[in-house]
């Protein structure tokens, strides 16, 4: 059973929250893999892995743990490995605090870690993809700087801004807002979180060179409208982008068109395709990483230049998901 | 949970065309959303072996199923980003 679980850093103040606040005690870095049993009391921590053989015995390992300790009834020491299973680190003793574990959520209430949207709210997936010496997608797709999914939300007040910049142009063409098409931007980009040429939480937040979108309508039908998108975007980020090293940078350059649907006020569809030019140096200092799962923390070092394309695809979010 | 995925997803969870060049593009600009949008969707890989995971996303729905299946749960810890974020 795998669990994404970002709220280890950030817990609510419930009984869920305190659960993950006791797997936090233990943690070694505020990122990690964690096994923990049924009543969510950590069995092993691990940040990094000898080798890939380490990661498949760190799991060995935790089942064997949580056979010994599968609930709350017998008190044991969280493990803690930098990397597994050669730097091990002081385990953390058993608080001996038996945590209430609900077996849902209470009536009414949403579950923390997938907080509710507002109705109307775009979720906009991103997909991109490394290209060859004869422009094709290259075939591995292991590596983020070769294929990359990614998603982000496009606010109700992003697209009534949007709404109300397209009726005052007519049938345009029109420039689209900033606030819009940063967005667009920000999110095409090949690699890892640390390497975001935008919005970068490192050192530096990375420089938007060029953002430039207009729409045009197209179609005269009745109902939803719809507008064609041209635009250019370039950004640039130096060796102060987080985790980065001399010689380090991210270069975009990005050519994009596509449509946007909107039914008065709001965005219903959202279809764009960017072509262009992408340049990554990272963790340009170390050497080659033989064994990826042994340098977990910060990153692989990455050193790429080709073209790359990218596609973006909206729409509104399902009902459950916004229920307001 | 496939192990092999897990090793190959692990590794990957923490972790050509000259750029004076001008950006290559498509040939031909799809005349239609769903034209462009089909185009789009065939970026996307059909199996890549992180997606094979099928993370939960709750913490009380996924100490229930380690109760039930009598199984280790297997916490992805990362910091500050959307619970269905794909990149890492």
């Amino acid at each position: 059973m795998a669990l994404k679980a970002g709220l280890v850093n950030n817990p609510p103040n419930d009984d869920e929250g305190r659960i993950y606040r006791e797997i936090g005690r233990s943690k070694v870095v505020p990122q990690g893999i964690c096994a923990v049993n049924s009543a969510g009391k950590v069995l092993a921590w691990a940040v990094m892995f000898d080798d890939d053989k380490s990661v498949l015995a760190f799991l060995d390992h935790a089942a064997k743990r949580f056979a010994e300790y599968p609930d709350a009834k017998k008190p044991f020491a969280a493990q803690r490995y930098m990397k597994y299973p050669s730097y091990k680190l002081k385990d953390i003793e058993d608080n001996g605090k038996i945590l209430p574990v609900p077996e849902h959520h209470a009536a009414g209430k949403h579950c923390p870690g997938t907080p509710p949207l507002r109705r109307g709210t775009v979720l906009a997936l991103v997909f991109g993809r490394a290209l060859d010496k004869d422009a094709k997608p290259v075939a591995d797709t292991m590596r983020q700087e070769n294929y990359i999914e990614d998603r982000f939300n496009i606010d109700v007040p992003t697209q009534e801004n949007l709404a109300k910049a397209l009726a005052d142009a007519g049938k345009g063409p029109v420039k689209l807002p900033i606030e819009l098409t940063r967005q667009w931007v920000k999110q095409a980009y090949m690699g890892v979180l640390d390497v975001q040429p935008l919005d970068n939480p490192g050192r530096s937040k990375g420089e938007l060179k060029k953002c430039n979108f207009a729409a045009t309508e197209v179609g005269t039908g009745k109902g939803p409208t719809l507008w064609r998108v041209e635009g250019e975007s370039e950004v640039f980020i130096d060796a102060k982008m987080a985790n980065g090293g001399p010689g380090d940078m991210h270069a975009v350059k990005l050519k994009w068109h596509g449509f946007i649907e909107m039914d008065e006020n709001r965005m219903t569809r959202l279809v764009l395709s960017a072509s262009g030019a992408e340049k990554l140096k990272f963790q340009s200092a170390r050497g080659k990483d033989e064994i990826k799962v042994a340098s977990l923390l910060g990153g692989h070092p990455i050193d790429m230049e080709c073209g790359v394309r990218f596609g973006i695809i909206g729409a509104p979010v399902a009902a459950d998901k916004a229920p307001k | 949970m496939n192990r092999v995925t897990v090793a190959a997803s692990v590794a990957l969870l923490f972790a050509a065309v000259a750029w004076a060049q001008e950006a290559t593009s498509p040939a031909k600009k799809a005349p239609t959303p769903d034209a462009l949008q089909a185009e789009i969707e065939a970026l996307k890989v059909a199996k890549v072996a992180w997606r094979e995971i099928a993370w939960k996303s709750c913490l009380l729905e996924g100490l229930k199923e380690s109760r039930e299946k009598k199984k280790p749960a297997l916490l992805w810890v990362f910091i500050d980003r959307p619970i269905d974020d794909a990149r890492c």
